[in-house]
């Protein structure tokens, strides 16, 4: 052993780490965004909290809110109403994009692409647009009304109904995930020890995914318990939480009793969020890295069955586009059927007219343009910062949180915070601006956790080298980790922009005259009973979704291209 | 001490440089103050001792290998070395400054890692350009370093190319070249060749040792591969459990491991338990084996330990102590030679690699009988705890 030498002489002149210039811009910006968080997720639920333990002038009284509303049957009879209906969608929708999704995922039936792309319609336009469907197929002048035998289509059925079409692509989604990882190796090993078919669904197919149905049920149970859109259109008298929320705040302004419903609305979804997470973990840990990816063999009885079962649905979901889209040329239903523009004559109705659209269209660009920005420097900074872990949690929590909470109870918190006369942020109040970072913070986890999984695929040395090589990582960053990432933020962009052109639930708190948006004004002229304007104004917005996610395939396509460059032939 | 190397790739001179006379092989013998200085260096995660006192000192131009089995502490040496990661205490002097706790930014190294890094999206050039765009140098100079560096990595003319469009072996080549770009005057390669083919991995090795000679750059390198660290370094760095165990020559590691466990991770070795028996004698399975060579530890029993090459056959039969009889149990045939496992009694089982010249014309059937030898000169004895 050689290494007994000296100590030089001169001592150690620091004694901890130098922090670089690059992790204290890290940690500065980590700071801000923690700050922003802080002010537009944790400070107005904590206001809805507060609000509902104080009475109308502010004076603290406990569960008193909490114990009249328990008390009018009126009001309670909203949650179990609630809970029916979100039960009996979730079901319904469930089995449905299960079907579905099998039949993408393990048949060999063709035009499986078209099937996909067909099931992404309901999410191009705002709930409410099923709804208007609904009423024209059904209503009291609808086409098939008979086919209810005598009950109304307003009320639950309806509801029912059309909360089923508005959830299904979001239901196939999570399904269509756990039914594509399942390990074809299983399958093989089912075969070999002589399993039959149903033996094998149901000790293979169904365990397999069961954490995917877990999760579908409580992410679709939640979106079906809080949305606002399908009810206001169809609900008739029948009452539920959303639009008893509605009511509570917009027409009595009887806050203090609105943010016990918020609670109402906020609990189960917390629930259901933690459920979800919990089921997604498993689904990550039963499938091995090394499984392998199953990919059906042809059978004919099963590939036909599926072929007719998705075209079925495939075809109710473009007679529900359909019907709307031809309503909306009609002239005036049901007397004069000659085609016409006249419904596209929004600023002769009630609603904000075309200003209304190019108010939804300058909020859902806005919302894409400073989202992406946000969201995806912040999960940038929380993944390459090192140490200040504090914080860093502190981000973590907050960025998750957003999925717990519903947009009708973000929008009403966002009341109490922003519109409290002590606040200095007050001015945002009923501007562009408050609904830009609604929609942001609402739509934040989904595109939070895209941006997450793209930094996580990228090399972690990447930063090292840079520093090794002296280049300061903001420059690696722009030269390398972005456009390393560029699919994630396109996705990301895309998915704030569609969601703020069609978002209701958070926005119908914050708008005023002056930012009226496209789907509010489908609210309005609906309510006022101009309902193929609102069918047309529906069409407008498909058409922009539509345009987006065609603009989107193109710049990915070309993308893709360009990544294949990077990975060789 | 600054080092005296000089890092010009584009001087032809380079292979009869002053500077690579001094340095390589020799270069730890002479007295001149160590060009990197690690002392007492210790990293914990929570109650866990990744690196539990590590000290050592590495002289300018040397090749030093960090070798040892995963979760060893050499990786975190390494990442603390470059300043990625910060130990717990203990400090670090580089050309005679003070850089424990300076960020990697302001360290002077290159580095490579198991993965490359590259940059997927900028090409060959653009990659290894990357550290010297920063610098302010021209476009027509990085060029022109850009070319001579392929070169000398052996890939030239790979400049419009992009990483996924070159194999690993080309990767790897070119991770190294961009970290030879801004001439740093310590390199770091961090498991180099794990993730190449074998074939690839033997000849870059060579590339690799040869290019460090003719930079005459300090370099070290993580491996859990002995015989990769065997073959490149100047001296190996063994360690274990967060620490040092030897410090050596590939050779001296060979022929002189301080402890069982370098003895057994370099290389294949016999242990077999002894019991101390009158002088320059001890005692295995009952049988009586001279080792006047042993090392220091004679004590109370422990382990002796000899390689497989330093059992022969023989067939003299004389009642020299260290010849006995033994039953061939099974056979290897690796080429050069024939490992054999042989059995004398329920207790002694030996491992011997016995060069096929010795064996020609014989054939060797399991059952049969042999007689062989222990090289008396190559018998080391290790205490209980596997210490000399």
């Amino acid at each position: 052993m050689d290494t007994l030498y000296k100590r030089p002489l001169r001592a150690p002149f620091r004694a901890g780490p130098v922090t670089s210039g690059d992790q204290l811009l890290l940690r500065g910006l980590a700071l801000l965004s923690a700050l922003l968080l802080v002010v537009t997720i944790l400070f107005p639920l904590y206001s809805m909290l507060a609000k509902s333990f104080h009475d109308a002038s502010g004076l603290f009284i406990g569960l008193e809110n909490f114990q009249r509303y328990f008390s009018e049957a009126s009001l309670y009879r909203a949650v179990s109403n609630s809970f029916v209906i979100a039960g009996m969608a979730t079901l319904i929708s469930l089995l449905l994009a299960f079907l579905y999704g099998y039949g993408l995922t393990r048949t060999c039936m063709p035009f499986k692409p078209l099937f996909r792309v067909v099931s992404l319609i309901p999410l191009l336009a705002p709930s409410l647009l099923p709804a208007i469907s609904l009423v024209y197929f059904f209503g009291n002048q609808g086409v098939a009304k008979e086919l209810l035998m005598g009950h109304s289509i307003y009320g639950p059925i309806g509801i029912v109904l059309g909360l089923v079409i508005w959830v299904f692509p979001s239901a196939l989604m999570i399904l269509m995930t756990s039914l594509s990882m399942t390990d074809a190796r299983l399958y093989e090993a089912a075969s070999v020890l002589k399993a039959g078919p149903i033996r094998t669904f149901f000790t293979v197919t169904l365990p397999g995914v069961k954490y995917g149905l877990i999760s579908a049920a409580f992410v679709v149970f939640t979106l079906t318990l809080t949305d606002f859109g399908v009810a206001k259109v169809i609900g008739g008298q029948y009452n539920v939480l959303a639009t008893d929320l509605f009511k509570q705040v917009i027409g009595q302004q009887n806050f203090q009793m609105g943010a016990v419903v918020g609670l109402m609305l906020l609990l189960p979804a917390i629930l259901a969020f933690f459920v979800d997470r919990y089921a997604r973990r498993k689904q990550v840990a039963i499938t091995g890295a090394r499984a392998v990816p199953y990919s059906p063999k042809p059978h004919a009885l099963r590939d036909r069955f599926f072929l007719l079962y998705c075209s079925l649905i495939g075809c109710l979901l473009i007679a529900m586009l359909g019907m709307a889209a031809y309503a909306s040329f009609v002239t005036f239903w049901p007397y004069d059927q000659t085609l016409s523009l006249k419904n596209y004559q929004f600023d002769m109705m009630d609603g904000g007219g075309w200003a209304a659209f190019y108010n939804s269209l300058q909020m859902a660009l806005l919302t894409a343009v400073f989202g992406t920005l946000f969201i995806f420097l912040t999960a940038y900074v929380s993944e390459r910062c090192h140490g200040w872990r504090p914080v860093l949690n502190l981000i973590g929590g907050l960025t998750l949180l957003p999925m717990a909470v519903p947009g009708m109870v973000l929008g009403l918190a966002y009341i109490f915070f922003f519109n409290a006369p002590d606040n200095p942020l007050n001015g945002f109040y009923g501007g562009m601006t408050i609904m830009v970072i609604s929609t942001i913070v609402h739509y934040y986890t989904v595109s939070h956790l895209t941006a997450v999984t793209a930094i996580k695929q990228m090399d972690p040395e990447i930063e090292a080298v840079g520093a090794s090589l002296k280049v300061p990582q903001y420059r690696t960053f722009c030269r390398v980790s972005l456009p390393l990432c560029l699919p994630a933020v396109l996705d990301i962009s895309t998915y704030l922009f569609s969601t703020a052109m069609t978002t209701i639930s958070a926005v119908i708190f914050l708008y005023s005259p002056d930012t009226f948006l496209a789907s509010i004004a489908m609210l309005h002229m609906e309510g006022a009973g101009d309902i193929a304007p609102s069918a047309a104004m529906a069409m407008v917005i498909v058409l922009t979704s539509t345009s987006v996610r065609l603009l989107h395939w193109l710049l990915t396509r070309r993308l893709s291209a360009r990544l294949q460059r990077w990975k060789g032939a | 001490m600054s080092q005296a190397h000089s890092l010009d790739l584009f001087s032809d001179q380079l292979s009869e440089g002053p500077a690579v006379d001094g340095g390589a092989a020799q270069m730890h013998r002479t007295p001149s103050p160590p060009y990197l200085q690690v002392f007492d260096l210790v990293k914990k995660y929570g109650t866990f001792s990744a690196l539990d006192g590590v000290s050592l000192a590495i002289a300018a131009g040397e090749f030093i290998s960090f070798l040892g089995p995963s979760g060893c502490g050499k990786t975190t040496l390494l990442r603390a070395i470059a300043g990625l990661d910060f130990q717990t205490s203990g400090s670090l002097y580089q050309d005679g400054a003070d850089i424990s706790w300076l960020p990697p930014d302001q360290r002077d190294f290159g580095i490579v890692f198991q993965s490359y890094a590259l940059f997927p999206n900028l090409t060959v050039a653009e990659n290894i350009a990357y550290g010297l765009e920063n610098q302010g140098t021209k476009k027509h100079q990085i060029a022109e370093r850009v070319a001579g560096l392929l070169n000398n990595v052996g890939l030239p003319g790979a400049e419009k190319r992009f990483p996924g469009q070159l194999s690993g072996g080309q990767q790897q080549r070119v991770a190294l070249a961009r970290a030879l770009a801004p001439s740093p005057n310590l390199l770091l390669l961090d498991e180099p060749l794990s993730a190449l083919d074998a074939r690839v991995r033997v000849h870059l090795r060579r590339e690799i040792k040869a290019l460090q000679h003719r930079l005459g750059i300090t370099t070290i390198m993580v491996t859990h591969d002995q015989e990769e660290a065997m073959t490149m370094a100047d001296r190996i760095v063994v360690m274990n459990q967060g620490r040092i165990e030897q410090i050596g020559t590939p050779r001296e590691i060979y022929e002189n491991p301080v402890s069982v466990f370098v003895a057994q991770f370099v290389g294949t070795i016999n242990l077999l338990p002894f019991t101390p028996c009158g002088p320059d004698t001890v005692e295995v399975a009952g049988l009586k084996f001279r080792c006047p060579h042993s090392g220091r530890h004679k004590g109370t029993g422990g382990v002796l330990a000899i390689r497989p090459e330093d059992i022969e056959c023989t067939d003299v039969h004389d009642h020299d102590a260290n010849c006995i009889d033994v039953r061939v149990e099974s056979s290897e045939f690796l080429g050069a030679t024939m490992r054999l496992k042989l059995v004398q009694g329920p207790d002694l089982a030996l491992i011997a690699d016995v060069p096929i010249r010795a064996l020609r014309g014989s054939d060797i059937r399991p059952g049969q009988a042999m007689r062989v030898r222990l090289d008396a000169e190559r018998i080391r004895l290790f205490d209980e705890a596997g210490n000399c």
